[in-house]
């Protein structure tokens, strides 16, 4: 269990509920580069709402359940100060501020999209977004290197997904099954 | 096809995306891009392509590309429609299994679980990259930020945002 002193605790009512929504829209805002770095800046070393052992047992199991790890770590963190209140006041802090600026930008962009210089930056920076994404995925891939199973699985993937574009659910549901029961196979 | 039967297909085509996002949106990108892209003709590659660099490098979650994608079909109800959907299934997820958490940490069939998914995972992110370059990537020099940019990025550890700000200059440089 967590050590009680090094976590502050939660304030009660609708105060508790505004921090939850500050802090996680201080964290999505800030989230470049994946807003987990920044989570862990608000939540443990900030606020001492968790500990370093908390923080990372929860993102473990953010990162295990589908959906953006941020929306899932809002859900659980809020949950667990107010209930369904605190994870919907995270929930929001997540989103509503980051929402209204992309609707913002969604507009600039219909608007000036087609202006020459607008399309060449935007131009630029998708084409450095798509490396930025192999580099991910790349650091993902460096712990499966030697494993035969996890480059087979891992290839089907991108062989069924990326290159011959079939449906994502029909390749997730022919190979997390098989995956998973493998895994399951071996350690046991 | 009227608005409130597009809305319906952006909120379930999407829902389904969130409860397949293992690992986040960037598996999911992909499926989005077949959908909105060659299925519905809803956007063209340079849009998708635009989106993707506006979601990375403005603040805010990248799951909000969903957003973009809404505004561009549907405007602000198409935006908001979009967000919910990638949102509030994933989210009910993690709020359901999140009390039940300590029950199974340990469990057998979850380390099972996320070592089968991994490898998926992976695979699905290399198609992203792959697709998202398709879009991105129309002559040489595109071609040629996308290889840099991967390779600057994985061996320093400069904030990405200088290197899209490279490559947006570059852009404006070349192309305009």
């Amino acid at each position: 269990m967590s050590d009680a002193q090094d976590i502050a605790a939660p304030r009660a009512g609708v105060d508790g509920l505004v921090d939850l929504y500050v802090a996680f829209m201080q964290i999505s805002l800030s989230g470049f580069g994946g807003a987990i770095n920044w989570a862990h800046q608000a939540l443990v070393t900030q606020r001492r709402w968790m500990n370093d052992e908390d923080f990372t047992e929860t993102l473990s199991l953010c990162q295990f359940l589908p959906g953006p790890n941020i929306v899932n770590f809002a859900m659980c963190l809020g949950q667990r100060q107010h209930g369904l209140s605190g994870s919907l006041a995270a929930l929001a802090g997540v989103f509503s501020v980051p929402l209204v600026i992309f609707i913002l930008l969604g507009f600039l962009y219909s608007e000036f999209g087609q202006i020459a210089f607008i399309h060449g930056f935007l131009s630029g920076i998708s084409a450095a977004a798509a490396g930025f994404i192999i580099t991910i995925g790349v650091r993902l891939a460096q712990p499966h290197r030697r494993r035969p199973l996890s480059i087979f699985f891992g290839l089907a993937a991108f062989i069924g997904v990326g290159m011959l574009r079939f449906p994502l659910l029909d390749v997730m549901l022919t190979l997390a099954p098989l995956s998973v029961a493998i895994a399951w196979w071996r350690q046991s | 096809m009227n608005q409130g039967a597009i809305l319906l297909q952006i909120a379930t085509r999407f829902a389904l995306l969130s409860l397949l996002s293992f690992g986040g949106v960037n598996v999911v990108l992909p499926d989005a891009h077949r959908f909105v892209v060659d299925t519905q003709h809803w956007l063209t590659d340079q849009q998708f392509a635009d989106f993707f660099a506006i979601a990375q490098a403005a603040p805010g979650p990248n799951f909000l590309i969903f957003a973009l994608i809404g505004w561009q079909v549907a405007g602000m109800l198409g935006a908001i429609t979009a967000t919910l959907a990638i949102v509030v299934p994933a989210g009910t997820m993690a709020f359901v299994v999140g009390g039940l958490w300590h029950r199974f940490r340990n469990a057998p069939w979850r380390r099972a679980t996320q070592t089968g998914l991994a490898p998926v995972t992976i695979g699905l992110v290399f198609s992203s990259a792959l697709v998202l370059s398709g879009a991105a990537d129309h002559d040489w020099l595109t071609f040629a930020v996308t290889v840099v940019t991967a390779v600057v990025a994985l061996g320093t550890k400069l904030n990405p945002l200088w290197l899209f700000a490279a490559a947006g200059l570059l852009g404006i440089v070349t192309m305009s």
